[in-house]
């Protein structure tokens, strides 16, 4: 029993039509005219209890909006959503109990107060018991190392500070799914091995369910073993991650840089069967499936070449999102 | 009931956070008042009674409208106007309790903290020769009761006024026109009975004069006896009217909530 259902959501957009021309502006007050858009279109998919999901896809894909859905802050167009067997838009305040929620581009923390008084307010709304509240807040404190800044006020803190305090405040109360949408948007690199190690750590000790979306690769490497990869409002893929680049990128390439006279001329060059490509560096870009041999490349590239260095370059995750964001600009 | 505390408590905490701010309006009011004393002593030049007022009254009166309107100022126009804008309203939506209860235990919270700077204020108020005791004993008792359901009400007007960010994402225009206009009809500038008749036809079908007015008028014995029982009903019943409309728009308001940025 899945303990996140999605089935068939879809959410339309709907605004009044933008009028061009003289008084354009004027005109798009009264035009009755509505022109409709599809941020999420039919989407099905069940999460279990403990897993972590990368929820992946393009800036517009429609990531923000099933988040929003999921919380139960929107009302989808159709379809249905259930999380612990409880409608969010339905009945969104005991949706509020069993879900925590960071956005890494706005926080639910109080700018003018220190961040211990926004955390006492967080633990009152949820009404955590006082006991429980304070071993949660020490366990917080320890794991995200919050004890420098605790009794600032946070418009003081540091983005990975208050991203850091965010977390402490969506997981106090300890709900069992926790929604991350770009947890790690504009942190460095401690910062953002903090955020990794933390999630990491509540979802093996607490069993939390998270679903994650980020445009760090590196999060998802981390932290899932599925993710959901969505475009236009639809699901494009679904499963671990190694399938998805086995099947949006079942390639290595292979790079080679040449030594002396013997350069092809022209941006393309065809050697014992494999096309390569002129990279900007001067170096040779050949494409070799996973089925395909690659020592007959190097023995073709041997043969008369002299090769300075080669290197073969696996398909990983970033390739795969790279090769389907072009092919969504071509498209 | 823990919930609505914490917010209270929070709304207390960043009103103190900003003394300047918290501090200045009742200087400034009390400079206002000394103001007041000496400009209404020019104006009445020996009249006795203007429109039900004497001398003394009306600037009793303006002095509590004065004071009053320091713990009025309803922050949640603007409030809610900034948690729409930058899309942090999503957390206050996500809450187990409502979001008209957050905003107004918000608003209770700065009332309260901005009701103990009034109150030490106004001894001072009563030195520079702005205020007296109240007209009687009634009217001492009744004062409290009538600013008390004049307090609920400009929160639950300041929420309706807020509200409108969520269709108009930016509000600010009609905020300040609803600050200016309201505390015009409310009394705030000169008793209501100082109005020409249209105007005070205006400001009597309207609920801001429980805001100011009829408080204060409670307070100066212009307002008494079955009248100002009267008073409190309408204030009651304007409560209850005001706060369907809140539950009614705010239903509309989530129904077509957009939290902006992605």
């Amino acid at each position: 029993m899945p303990l996140i259902t999605v089935h068939q959501l879809t959410k339309e957009y709907s605004r009044p039509k933008r009028v061009e021309g003289r008084f354009g502006a004027l005109r798009t007050l009264v035009t009755r005219e509505r022109e409709t858009t599809l941020a999420v279109d039919h989407i099905d998919f069940t999460v279990d209890e403990g897993e972590v999901v990368g929820y992946l896809g393009p800036n517009g894909a429609g990531k923000s909006t099933t988040i929003k859905l999921l919380t139960g802050v929107l009302w989808p167009t159709s379809g249905t959503v259930e999380v612990g067997g409880i409608v969010p838009w339905r009945d969104r305040k005991r949706n509020a109990r069993g879900i925590g929620v960071v956005f890494g581009q706005r926080s639910q923390l109080w700018w003018d107060l220190p961040l211990i008084e926004s955390l006492r307010l967080v633990a009152a709304l949820y009404d955590v018991p006082a006991a429980r509240y304070a071993s949660q807040l020490a366990r917080l404190t320890e794991l995200l190392d919050l004890g420098e800044f605790l009794h600032s006020p946070v418009r003081q803190l540091s983005l990975g500070q208050r991203m850091r305090g965010d977390l402490a405040a969506a997981l106090l109360y300890e709900p069992p799914v926790l929604y991350l949408d770009e947890p790690t948007v504009g942190l460095d690199v401690l910062a953002k091995e903090a955020v990794r190690s933390f999630v990491e750590e509540v979802n093996r000790e607490g069993r939390t369910t998270v679903l994650l979306t980020t445009h760090d690769l590196a999060d998802v490497e981390r932290l899932c073993r599925r993710i959901l990869l969505i475009d236009h409002g639809r699901v494009l893929y679904d499963g671990p991650v190694d399938g998805l680049v086995a099947r949006y990128a079942p390639y290595q390439d292979v790079l080679v840089r040449l030594d002396g006279d013997g350069q092809p001329a022209g941006e393309r060059w065809s050697l014992g069967g494999f096309d390569g490509e002129r990279e900007s560096d001067g170096r040779w870009r050949f494409r070799v499936g996973r089925d395909e041999p690659v020592h007959a490349l190097l023995a073709a590239a041997s043969n008369g070449h002299q090769v300075r260095d080669l290197s073969v370059v696996e398909s990983n995750l970033e390739s795969v999102v790279r090769e389907l964001y072009r092919e969504r600009r071509a498209g | 009931m823990r919930p609505y505390l914490a917010y209270v408590r929070a709304a207390a905490l960043i009103a103190m956070q900003y003394r300047t701010a918290l501090f200045s309006s009742p200087v400034v009011t009390l400079i206002w008042i000394l103001v007041l004393t000496r400009v209404w002593s020019q104006a009445y030049q020996g009249r006795p009674v203007v429109a039900g007022f004497t001398l003394q009254t009306t600037i009793v009166y303006l002095t509590l409208a004065s004071l009053q309107a320091v713990v009025i100022d309803s922050p949640l126009p603007f409030v809610i106007a900034g948690r729409v804008r930058t899309g942090e309203v999503i957390f206050d939506v996500n809450r187990p309790i409502g979001f008209a209860g957050q905003m107004l235990a918000l608003q209770a919270g700065q009332t309260g903290t901005q009701l103990i700077v009034v109150l030490a204020a106004a001894p001072l108020a009563a030195w520079i020769g702005g205020l007296a005791a109240p007209a009687g004993v009634t009217a001492g008792l009744l004062y409290p009761v009538a600013l008390l359901a004049g307090l609920v009400l400009n929160a639950l007007l300041g929420l309706l006024i807020g509200l409108s960010a969520f269709w108009t994402v930016d509000n600010w225009g009609l905020s300040t026109l609803y600050r200016f206009v309201a505390a015009f009809l409310a009394g705030a500038a000169v008793p209501l009975t100082f109005l020409p008749g249209p105007l005070r036809a205006v400001a009597e079908a309207l609920p801001f004069r429980f805001v100011v007015y009829e408080p204060a008028a409670i307070y100066v014995g212009q307002v008494q006896g079955a009248e100002a029982v009267r008073a409190l009903g309408l204030a009651v019943l304007w409560i209850v009217v005001v706060a369907g409309l809140v539950a009614l728009v705010w239903r509309r308001a989530f129904r077509r909530v957009v939290i902006h940025g992605g």
